[in-house]
């Protein structure tokens, strides 16, 4: 597969603070990286660093085979970027603000972006200070989207967009990686990358804690086991990889890690009338990631700058 | 093949530049690309720099053309022979308020001499505080409100991006000189004062000065 953006043992510290420790990933063409963090775990900084805006104090960023620090031009040209936070200009009308964005970008492609107008409900005709919140977000993304760019970088895109927008956002992110466009999605939003993206990696105090497909990551976490009995449940609490174990009544439900034929056979020798098993969906990944002891990262580091 | 449609690209702000087609037509498709691209997109910077602070340049210039348009008729109506305005003039020269205020008169007798003196002093401290305001606001001000980041997104560095900005404000400047001095030369015309238009450039320059130290 042709990498489209790799970085090499990825550094940032502002001060003493370590926003960002040796971030080692690559990204292929056609890919959907999900991009996942608590707020504060160095997402807003990778990207920045991405795009070259902040200067690496280790390591270093490539994008189509050239260093991001040394041919921004070149690099910019090839990639579309949607900031977490719609800054945009009052005085400019909406349709100016998109003809604007275009300009900078160097090309877009009118025909989906009006296309994409439609989708997204967008009316480009008043000024932007009259627009809300989700609505100039639609600018940045329209923008975004209709240049047609080889890799889009997009930070927590969706933030104030409603429930019908993020399914139009979805389609659109669906319709770039169908065209062989490269997405890096940076979220908090989980439902979001688990619906969008083919690999998923997750940052955590500025480190990268995990990165696979959300199968991979599965493995990592426990499987929940629902079981009901004609009579009392057995006990499993001593069994190998089981924990979480609750009863109530005839119903048993727990968690196992690694191999479940030890758990199975005991289950089946009490004939159990039914039986549940659910894989980890992706909020259960992340919280078994971060637990309980994120407040003590958060007091550990205080506050990581973005 | 529908795929420019020069209609829309006028709502949209009037000013795409070139465009060119690849690949078949198809509006709107999201599998067909039809893309436009835009003339010089590492500029964008200086054009909307340059096209956002011409207002205030052009009323600026407008000002200085009316205070040096002021100044002369106000010197040649104040008495038909130059020995009438004599014992005003030396009463404005002797005067220590003025004196701090304008400087030090030089020839105050001759309409260049007085008006030089009127209008370099204040205009160029006018000047100088709309240079720094304008330049502060498109610089700092901008990027502290996160509205540099789209541009320095797009096709430029940190440093091109610098010059542009200063480049957009030299258009700003230039605009401001050329009314000041079409302002100057078009009062020189009168047969009283007599500036040429070398003359009126040059002091055009001069009281525009102050604006472009910043």
């Amino acid at each position: 597969m042709e990498i489209v953006l790799c970085t090499d043992g990825l550094s940032k510290n502002y001060g003493a603070v370590r926003a960002l420790d040796e971030l080692t990933l690559e990204v292929g063409r056609g890919e959907v990286l999900g991009y996942l963090g608590p707020n504060g775990a160095g997402k807003t900084t990778t990207i920045r660093l991405l795009l070259g805006l902040i200067t690496a104090s280790a390591g270093s960023a490539r994008a189509f085979g050239l260093d991001v620090a040394q041919h921004k031009a070149e690099v910019h040209a090839r990639l579309a970027y949607v900031p977490g936070e719609a800054t945009l200009w009052p005085s400019l009308t909406g349709a100016e603000t998109l003809h604007l964005l275009a300009s900078i970008h160097g090309q877009t492609d009118l025909g989906y972006r009006d296309l994409l107008m439609q989708r997204f409900d967008f009316d480009p005709s008043k000024k932007v200070r009259t627009y809300s919140k989700g609505n100039r977000q639609k600018i940045n993304l329209i923008a975004a989207f209709s240049t047609r760019a080889d890799l889009l970088v997009l930070d927590e895109p969706t933030s104030g967009l409603d429930p019908l927008m993020e399914q139009a956002f979805r389609h659109a992110v669906l319709e770039a990686k169908g065209n062989g466009q490269t997405v890096f999605l940076s979220s908090h939003i989980l439902d979001e990358v688990e619906a969008l993206c083919d690999r998923v990696a997750i940052l955590r105090a500025g480190r990268l804690a995990e990165i696979g497909t959300l199968t991979q990551m599965r493995h990592l976490s426990a499987l929940t086991v629902n079981a009901s009995f004609p009579s009392d449940p057995p006990a499993v609490g001593h069994l190998p990889g089981v924990s979480a174990v609750q009863v109530v009544g005839r119903h048993l439900t727990c968690q196992v890690i690694g191999p479940v034929d030890t758990l199975l056979s005991v289950i089946a020798a009490a004939h159990p009338s039914m039986l549940l098993s659910r894989e980890p969906s992706l909020e259960e990944l992340f919280l078994s990631l971060y637990g309980s002891d994120e407040m003590h990262r958060d007091e550990t580091y205080g506050e990581v700058p973005q | 093949m529908n795929a420019w449609n020069p209609r829309m690209a006028r709502t949209d702000g009037a000013d795409v530049d070139v465009e060119t087609m690849s690949g078949p037509s198809g509006q709107g498709s999201p599998q067909t690309q039809v893309l436009h691209t835009y003339r010089r997109p590492q500029w964008v910077l200086a054009r909307f720099v340059a096209r956002r602070t011409a207002r205030s340049a052009i009323l600026w210039g407008a000002v200085i053309g009316l205070y040096v348009y002021a100044s002369t008729v106000g010197f040649t109506n104040l008495a038909p022979t130059p020995a009438g305005r004599q014992p005003f003039l030396a009463a404005l020269a002797g005067n220590t308020g003025l004196k701090a205020l304008y400087g030090i008169p030089h020839r105050i007798d001759t309409v260049g001499g007085f008006v030089t003196w009127r209008a370099t002093g204040v205009i160029s401290l006018v000047g100088a505080l709309w240079g720094l305001l304008v330049a502060t606001r498109v610089t700092r001000g901008e990027e502290a409100a996160g509205r540099w980041e789209p541009f320095l997104a797009g096709r430029t560095t940190d440093r091109q991006a610098a010059a542009q900005a200063l480049a957009g404000l030299a258009c700003a400047l230039l605009l401001m000189l050329a009314i000041a001095t079409a302002v100057t030369a078009a009062v020189g015309r009168r047969s009283d004062v007599r500036f040429g238009l070398g003359l009126s450039l040059l002091f055009a320059v001069a009281i525009t000065a102050g604006a472009a130290e910043l």
